[in-house]
């Protein structure tokens, strides 16, 4: 099924939403069209955007049977809907209840064309085959994942800040610390941390036996794990919570696991505050290495944005996902040297460890704050690289599935 | 003017969660799935300040269209323009959070529909007054009760100014004050030129508010214009299947009953209520005299049959229950195979309510041959709304003695 086409012209009517089509239409293929066969010429409209099917054209039948070699003359008049917006047309043969020529990689003309007050205005029309367009797809879905992320965030921002606050404030609401909470819990897991590990076990870092220096080091590594582990932890049940917001609103649900990423940021910035509480009491200066912090946080950001949009679609499909992820986090928690120093690590084996993000931004995080050093910045490098791939996937693997997310919950 | 253009929604439908992200995801096309059309090419164009309804039965579509009109779902196929904005109630309070206090939860509707905080001050008063919840605005919203949640969510969604209003079942929970105000608001709200979109079972409203209907059915678009003729459309398709289903059971499975028992020396072998008209029917005018004929065909020789029934409520409050040795009918001796058909008329003065019918044919001591249990469910219906079981006709007559009176 191959037919070729010469002297292509497309003029839109006078007053009205109809393109005519005319040109000559060659029979490329070994078969003879025979209209009572089922072969006939037509055409399909689709919304390019979304690329669904918008109106299936009136048959035309060819005025006599045409040969392999042979060629017709088609002409036809596309009657497009009156809504305004873009539409893309499909003018093919096809052979009714087998396939459309376009389909089994024929050429076919496509229009693009759009409508506005009511009038047809033509935009391109060419020659074009099934994997030509189906490259441009490729090619507009990969510039899309590279904006469209970003775009999200941008457009928006309002909402996730007024979410986030919400989220944050609704956390407590109902209890009496209030707002108070959200400072104290960290506290607390750091004096539990800090009695396991700084008096029971007396780890030590960097060779400085003092306590303090435990506490503070525990700390600096706690600041990048609390923001990460909180919109992680939460991120596989955060379209379930919100289901009516998927199925009853509309809502940019790819916001959901954003806000998680704020709302742990927001988390590490209460750490923040008790860190440099125990800075001042423990008299030591906050060096000016500090400005390095953005460096960090934005990968750091990124990284943990795209895992929440990769684990919160997927947490829809299985919600064992859950589950385990609550044993991976603690796993992870012990497998990253937050509360022991590096050095307790089997050194022929550091390598190894040193691949994972959180590992990079412990170090780095330390560095910064406490040795008063710049980042390490190969190791910063490829996390930031590594950042940027995932939150780009993240996304598109969110975008892809979201569609579904309303027949299954 | 929004516009529906050739809609149709397939749902796939899979076995397991699995096989639809085995699905997404494969680059070939693995085909995991059976196809269902919720809704099937439906074109539809609504003018700037119309209202249209939607009726239709349970699972005809009605919600799809809405939900793909606002943009939660996506069309398979087709295509929708909604210019401007669309506020939609399609379930009540969605996205409220329930610790929050009302107003903070109105304020985040707000956001959600793309007002500024200045946009919603300003709508604020609206709000509040038509909602008319008083100091609960600023209680959190787990305090309501589901009369001020509906009054809240409504007002809400209706005050921020959008172009485009759907509207789900929303109504039907609201009391009858509110309800009415609401009726008050559409109609003013149509005035300001919002196209109003609404789905409701309740036929009187959509006579009442809409400017044109549709009738959904199966997916597909049945009918379309005057909304009395709509409805006279509807209600006829209803009741037809009402017919088809009626008669569908007494010729394939005879009897039918929530628990059945006894020794099946004789059978029930159909049951029927026949309204005034000698038909079946199973929605009977309070005061209507009816029939409810009960078959027994007889596996042994009974020399004193006994066939009963009983009525009950919903709850199971016996209402009424003879039977034919209490009524002094003798049934005279039955063979094997013969069929006994007992005829008990009635007078229905029921009030308006659900009820079911028990029958029963039994040994002359009172042990069962045969007894089913709520083998019909039937509504009485009234043109006056009276409380309790019995209609007891009253004829209300008043004086007034005057106090001068010596």
């Amino acid at each position: 099924m191959k037919a070729h086409y010469r002297d292509v012209r497309v003029g839109t009517a006078a007053a009205g939403r109809s393109l005519d089509v005319t040109c000559t239409v060659e029979n490329a293929g070994p078969e003879t069209w025979r209209s009572d066969e089922g072969y006939a010429f037509s055409y399909q409209i689709f919304d390019p955007d979304t690329g669904s099917l918008v109106e299936d054209g009136r048959r035309t039948m060819p005025a006599q049977d045409v040969p392999p070699g042979g060629s017709a003359p088609l002409r036809l008049s596309v009657a497009l809907p009156a809504e305004p917006g873009d539409y893309r047309v499909y003018v093919s043969p096809l052979r009714e209840n087998h396939a459309w020529f376009y389909e089994t990689g024929s050429e076919f003309l496509l229009l693009d064309a759009s409508v506005e007050n009511g009038r047809a205005h033509l935009g391109r029309e060419r020659i074009a085959t099934g994997g030509g367009v189906r490259l441009e797809k490729a090619l507009r879905s990969v510039g899309r994942a590279l904006w469209y992320p970003f775009r999200t965030l941008a457009r928006h921002r309002s909402l996730i800040r007024s979410l986030v606050r919400r989220d944050i404030a609704g956390r407590y609401r109902g209890s009496y610390g209030g707002l108070f909470w959200t400072v104290i819990h960290p506290l607390l897991m750091m004096v539990t941390y800090y009695f396991v590990f700084g008096i029971v076990l007396r780890t030590r870092f960097a060779g400085d036996t003092r306590p303090s220096s435990f506490v503070l080091y525990f700390l600096a590594g706690m600041l990048p794990w609390l923001a990460f582990s909180e919109a992680v932890g939460r991120s596989p049940l955060v379209i379930l919570e919100h289901r009516t917001f998927v199925k009853k609103l509309v809502f940019p649900v790819e916001i959901l696991p954003a806000n998680l990423a704020v709302a742990g940021l927001v988390s590490e910035l209460f750490g923040a505050l008790i860190f440099t509480a125990g800075m001042l009491y423990f008299g030591r200066p906050l060096s000016a290495t500090v400005l390095y912090l953005p460096l960090l946080v934005i990968p750091q950001f990124l990284f943990t944005l795209g895992l929440s949009w990769f684990l919160a679609a997927l947490g829809v499909f299985f919600r064992d996902v859950g589950q385990i992820l609550g044993f991976l986090l603690t796993l992870w928690f012990f497998l990253t040297p937050i509360c022991y120093p590096e050095a307790s690590l089997p050194q022929e084996w550091l390598w190894l460890f040193a691949q994972n993000p959180l590992f990079v931004l412990v170090r780095n995080y330390r560095r910064i704050l406490l040795e008063a050093t710049g980042p390490d910045w190969p190791s910063l490098a490829r996390l930031s690289a590594l950042s940027f791939g995932m939150f780009l996937v993240g996304f598109a693997w969110f975008y892809k599935l979201r569609r579904s997310f309303a027949d299954l919950l | 003017m929004v516009s529906v253009h050739n809609v149709s929604k397939l749902y796939r439908l899979y076995n397991r969660p699995a096989d639809r992200l085995v699905e997404t995801l494969s680059l070939n096309r693995v085909q995991r799935h059976t196809d269902f059309w919720a809704l099937r090419d439906v074109s539809l164009s609504i003018e700037r300040g119309e209202t249209l309804g939607i009726v239709g039965p349970n699972g005809g579509g009605k919600s799809t269209l809405l939900q793909i009109i606002c943009g939660v779902l996506e069309p398979t196929t087709g295509r929708v323009h909604t210019p401007g904005r669309v506020a939609a109630l399609l379930e009540l309070g969605a996205g409220f959070n329930p610790e929050f206090t009302g107003r903070e939860n109105v304020y985040l509707n707000g956001e959600i529909l793309g007002l500024s905080r200045a946009e919603m001050d300003r709508a604020l008063p609206e709000i509040e007054r038509f909602a008319d919840i008083g100091e609960f605005l600023d209680r959190p919203v787990k305090t309501y009760s589901s009369g001020m949640y509906v009054r809240l969510a409504f007002s809400a969604a209706i005050n921020v100014a959008p172009d485009i209003l759907i509207v789900d079942e929303a109504l039907a929970v609201g009391d009858a004050v509110f309800a009415n105000r609401c009726v008050r608001k559409f109609e003013e709200i149509k005035k300001r030129g919002v196209t109003v979109i609404f789905v409701s079972h309740d036929l009187g409203l959509v006579k009442l508010i809409s400017d044109r209907a549709i009738f959904l059915m199966n997916g597909r678009l049945q009918a379309e214009g005057e909304p009395s003729d709509v409805i006279n459309r509807y209600i006829g398709v209803v009741l037809e299947r009402q017919k088809a289903f009626d008669a569908a059971p007494s010729e394939r499975t005879p009897v039918r009953s929530s628990f059945r028992h006894g020794d099946r020396m004789a059978e029930v072998v159909a049951v029927e209520l026949l309204g005034r008209d000698g038909h079946p029917a199973r929605v009977i005018e309070s005061g209507e005299p009816v029939v409810v004929r009960v078959a027994s065909r007889f596996h042994v020789e009974q020399a004193e049959p006994m066939v009963g029934l009983l009525i009950r409520t919903r709850i199971g409050m016996d209402v009424f229950g003879t039977n034919t040795k209490l009524e002094k009918l003798a049934l005279g001796p039955c063979q094997p195979g013969d069929v006994l058909e007992v005829d008990f008329h009635l007078r229905c003065s029921l009030c308006p309510q659900e009820y079911t019918l028990t029958v029963a044919t039994q040994h002359p001591d009172g042990s069962s041959h045969d007894w089913l249990d709520e083998a019909i469910a039937f509504t009485v219906v009234d043109s006056r709304f009276t409380a309790g079981v019995a209609n007891l006709r009253a004829r209300v007559t008043a004086r007034v003695t005057p106090a001068s009176a010596p």
